[in-house]
């Protein structure tokens, strides 16, 4: 009897000691297998050399065209318009948020989307203020075709940067083709039309965001492999949302 | 059998404590990272401070909470790390916190109006905790999730994730892609550059 509780006692005690030394071990395999496998296992990039080289395009797009022009936008058009017009253009991308809400059988989020709308676009004059947000505290469900087929298992198949457009994969570029026909504007208006309300969208939001494109510029030491990653992480996220 | 039952109440006892401090490490994590992010933005907030005084502020605070040597260890794989000399890796570690230093601290002018909200604690597993947050600053709002495990000096973070992007990842891409081209010494030389002024 004796013998056998001496015997546990120390069995205890080894095991105590055993997961003292695992909890105090500067061993960190597990926490590189929590962050995952290195990058270029992921992300899939057989065209590197094209994409580079749209990449640094985008780049000079940006710092000689696109920033200057909504600079100068920016100095005309006082920041709460500009708020608000961002905000519209949010509003009338409701059909591709409501649609891929149900294609991913997320019925609630359809319901607040649809909710967001109808509230928005009347007591929120045409989506320029977000009493939706404000008053309801309905958050938008931000849902496109894109995270749709991830959400059925597509993966993000191959990497590709798209002049003007900047970072995507063919998983998105397909995504956002049909996004664009999910758009009932898309066969109201000519396409030259619809082309320049989406340069004016884009030089409206740049002017709302000057300076974060260059601070992460800055913050990354090879930044066409940073964007390109952190493009991958962040779509990802977004699916599993 | 009498002595049986007192080990029986005496590993419940241990054991109950165990998963008391479970529920308690949790908790102290989330306290930890919410005072110290209070600290930091009583610091930006304040408008008696010079910038150069706003960044040294806020690195001290920082700085015990992270786990430099350990996140740089990350950025660079088992593989690599494991390749480099002990005054290479004090070197390295020494380059890869000044490059972050440099990029997070560029510019606490923007910082200050944003509202941080914080989320429960989740427990990863018994060594790892995460504490997601959410940032709201003017139209927008974006989750933060800072990544603690228990080194052997406490709990500290590893990683940190914007919108589902992590520094440590996005670094290591960066940094796997330099070894691959220009070797080891190319990636050395790079930060050099990068850290210069």
């Amino acid at each position: 009897m004796n013998k056998r509780l001496l015997f546990f006692i120390f069995l205890v005690a080894i095991f105590m000691n055993i997961s003292f030394l695992y909890a105090a071990s500067e061993e960190t395999t597990f926490l590189e297998e929590e962050i995952g496998p290195p990058e270029k296992v992921i992300v899939n990039d057989p065209l590197e050399p094209y994409n580079r080289a749209i990449t640094a395009f985008n780049d000079r797009a940006y710092f000689y065209a696109l920033k200057p022009t909504a600079k100068g936008y920016a100095k005309i058009v006082p920041e709460v318009i500009r708020r608000s017009i961002d905000r519209c253009f949010n509003n009338i991308g409701f059909p591709i948020r409501f649609v891929n809400n149900i294609l991913q059988l997320k019925f609630k989020g359809a319901g607040v989307e649809l909710a967001r709308f109808v509230i928005n676009s009347t007591i929120g004059i045409a989506g320029f203020t977000d009493p939706a947000r404000k008053w309801f505290h309905l958050e938008p469900r931000n849902e496109d075709f894109g995270q749709t087929l991830g959400y059925y298992h597509m993966g993000s198949v191959f990497y590709i940067v798209w002049p003007f457009i900047g970072p995507s994969n063919l998983r998105d570029t397909i995504g956002k083709a049909a996004d664009i026909f999910t758009q009932p504007a898309t066969y109201l208006l000519d396409w030259w039309i619809l082309l320049a309300a989406r340069a004016f969208q884009k030089i409206n939001y740049t002017s709302l965001h000057i300076g974060e494109y260059e601070s992460m510029k800055k913050a990354a030491v090879d930044y066409y492999i940073f964007i390109r990653d952190a493009y991958e992480q962040m779509r990802i996220k977004e699916i599993k949302e | 059998m009498k002595r049986l039952g007192l080990l029986c109440i005496l590993l419940v006892f241990v054991f109950g404590i165990a998963g008391f401090s479970f529920a308690d490490e949790k908790s102290y994590v989330e306290n930890l990272i919410k005072s110290k992010t209070d600290q930091i933005l009583a610091v930006i907030r304040n408008k008696n401070l010079s910038e150069k005084e706003k960044k040294q502020k806020i690195f001290d605070i920082a700085k015990p909470l992270f786990d430099f040597d350990t996140m740089s260890k990350l950025t660079l794989g088992r593989k690599y790390w494991s390749q480099l000399t002990p005054s290479e890796q004090k070197r390295f570690v020494d380059l890869f916190v000044k490059r972050l230093r440099m990029v997070y601290l560029d510019r606490v002018d923007i910082y200050g109006n944003e509202q941080i909200e914080y989320k429960p604690a989740i427990q990863k597993n018994k060594r790892i905790i995460y504490v997601p947050s959410v940032v709201l600053a003017k139209d927008q709002k974006f989750s933060v999730v800072y990544k603690f495990w228990k080194s052997p000096k406490g709990w500290k973070i590893y990683d940190v994730e914007i919108e589902g992007v992590s520094i440590v990842r996005t670094y290591r891409s960066q940094f796997i892609s330099i070894i691959q081209k220009k070797g080891i010494k190319g990636l050395f030389k790079k930060l050099e550059k990068l850290t210069q002024g």
